[in-house]
């Protein structure tokens, strides 16, 4: 009894019993803290669960996932107020340096370069249609990735490597199209569409054949139709030849190019033109057959908008538009320094109205 | 519905090639590439050279090391760094030091190039190393994929090579005076000749 007694006394003033007479005495006030501590917990564990999910759809598609936000809209440049003019349209145009169908990978950084990149400006309020060419080795920010995707930031490098650094699928293009962005000023990159050599033979064959009045005698010893001022319709034999040939060792046979490159877009669209004029959805279906030698964002609505705001636009040869600047020999590439001054100018000119 | 339209692709296509008319000598790889200033452990033998180029898998002995460049380099698989290790047999339980000595988990890191490998190569075969010997080269790489880092930012770099008649590991770090950021050149030690990638530490 006494040894009882002893022991309950023992207890009743020992250190377990003062706690749990003050859980008893605090039952209330341990629940809320307890809830509480788990909302916090919970809390805690969605942020972090949002965090990891907004950082997983940035290694996804990281280019995708930037807001390029609103700054383009009003600027301020040489002391002018400029307004972003809302009715331009622009298409990002990029090809690729591979043959065979354009098929992502799983893995990022070796998809292949973009050779050439230009930028379709449709401004529906001036009625004006332009072309803008980028220089593949144009040096400029471009995001770059780890092989699994994830994002490791911008650095200055050639435009085409744009592409190269995503999976050769969604996130190439949209890493251009950032890339693209970014060098304009941040001005929205509306669509983008990318084709590679695979693509060359049915985009001439699409409009029946680019019917073209030759500029001048480049071709003319290898392809004898190809005489100065001759008119020709060109078909897979010579359209590579037209478009991409040159004597290396010619001085300035480039721009002998180029006249031949501009004969053709002027023409071709054109003929684009009385096309889908005549023939609207028949040459949607068409265009689907080398679907898997393209990626675009524009689907079948944004087809028809576009092909009325084609249009609804002019376009000469003159509304080509290549940007100046220096070619620098690279330590292992040629690297090309836009003249940025220049680049601005023509920026303001196209993009936005004086207010 | 993702097609394209045909107006802009023709219209772009014709700019493209103009743009293409403008280029000189092409860009290539952000994988690592040119080999410039080497020195070899071995002699070289005469007619045959020290090369950075695709790795040739199928001419290494050790099939692990075949396994793991194969599936990096594979547009179509996916292969992590803790995958490659176990491939390998590394046993990242225990202590992992860089060949200049530095403890690190590799398995934190993971690889922002695909494999490249140095070869001997008459310009038709590869080959890793001469008379049986191992042949360690002194040489500078160019990573186009480690342009413009800065000093902190090298602090999370590693090599990582293979030896390819082996299969054994090593961690090659990359000291602040090897390193151009306008270039993306790094001049290293390699202990061996074979395949190596480019590692950068997970933030």
């Amino acid at each position: 009894m006494n040894e009882s007694r002893k022991s309950t006394h023992h207890h009743r003033n020992g250190k377990g019993h003062r706690i749990r007479r003050w859980f008893r005495h605090n039952k209330t006030m341990i629940l809320i803290c307890f809830v509480a501590g788990l909302a916090v917990a919970a809390l805690g564990a969605f942020g972090i669960y949002r965090l990891r999910s907004i950082e997983a759809e940035r290694h996804v598609t990281a280019g995708n996932s930037v807001n390029v936000g609103s700054a383009y809209r009003n600027i301020l440049y040489d002391g002018q107020k400029y307004q972003y003019n809302a009715q331009i349209t622009t298409i990002l145009y990029a090809g690729i340096d591979s043959e065979g169908k354009l098929q992502p990978g799983v893995t990022y950084t070796d998809a292949p370069r973009a050779d050439s990149i230009s930028l379709v400006i449709m401004d529906k309020k001036n009625k004006k249609m332009t072309i803008m060419a980028l220089n593949r080795d144009l040096m400029t920010e471009v995001r770059r990735y780890t092989l699994s995707g994830k994002d490791r930031g911008t650095y200055v490098t050639h435009l085409g490597f744009a592409y190269t650094y995503g999976e050769g699928g969604e996130v190439s293009c949209e890493n251009l199209r950032e890339a693209v962005s970014n060098l304009l000023g941040g001005i929205p990159i509306n669509e983008y569409v990318v084709t590679n050599r695979s693509s060359m033979s049915f985009i001439n064959n699409l409009v029946g054949g680019v019917t073209v009045t030759v500029p001048n005698n480049d071709l003319a010893a290898d392809y004898p139709e190809l005489q100065q001022g001759a008119v020709v319709t060109l078909d897979d034999s010579n359209i590579e030849a037209y478009i991409r040939s040159r004597d290396s060792d010619t001085d300035f046979s480039n721009e002998g190019r180029i006249a031949r490159q501009q004969s053709y877009i002027t023409s071709y669209i054109g003929q684009f033109q009385t096309l889908v004029q005549e023939d609207l959805s028949g040459t949607w279906d068409r265009m689907q057959e080398m679907d898997e030698f393209v990626q675009t964002s524009i689907t079948k609505n944004k087809y028809l908008n576009l092909v009325n705001l084609l249009n609804a636009v002019d376009f000469t040869a003159g509304d080509y538009y290549i940007p100046a600047g220096e070619d620098e020999a690279g330590e292992l590439h040629d690297e090309f320094y836009v003249d940025e001054a220049a680049l601005q100018d023509k920026v303001i000119d196209l993009f936005y109205t004086a207010v | 519905m993702r097609k394209l339209t045909a107006a802009l692709c023709a219209a772009a296509m014709a700019v493209s090639m103009a743009v293409t008319a403008l280029a000189a000598p092409s860009i290539t790889t952000i994988a690592p590439e040119t080999l410039t200033e080497v020195t070899t452990s071995v002699a070289i033998p005469e007619g045959k050279t020290v090369v950075v180029q695709a790795p040739v898998p199928a001419s290494y002995k050790s099939k692990e090391a075949a396994e793991v460049v194969t599936k990096l380099n594979d547009d179509t698989t996916t292969i992590t760094t803790a995958e490659i290790l176990s491939v390998l047999k590394v046993d990242t339980t225990k202590e992992i030091k860089t060949e200049s000595g530095t403890v690190i988990d590799p398995t934190v890191y993971e690889p922002i190039t695909k494999f490249a490998e140095l070869a001997i190569t008459d310009g038709a075969t590869a080959e890793y190393s001469v008379d049986g010997k191992v042949v360690s080269v002194k040489a500078t790489v160019t990573v186009e994929a480690l342009k413009d880092l800065t000093t902190e930012d090298l602090k999370n770099i590693v090599l990582m090579q293979i030896d390819p008649e082996t299969g054994e590991v090593y961690f090659i770090e990359i000291s602040e005076d090897d390193f151009d950021p306008a270039t993306g050149k790094i001049t290293a030690t390699f202990p061996c000749m074979g395949p190596f990638t480019v590692m950068e530490k997970a933030a």
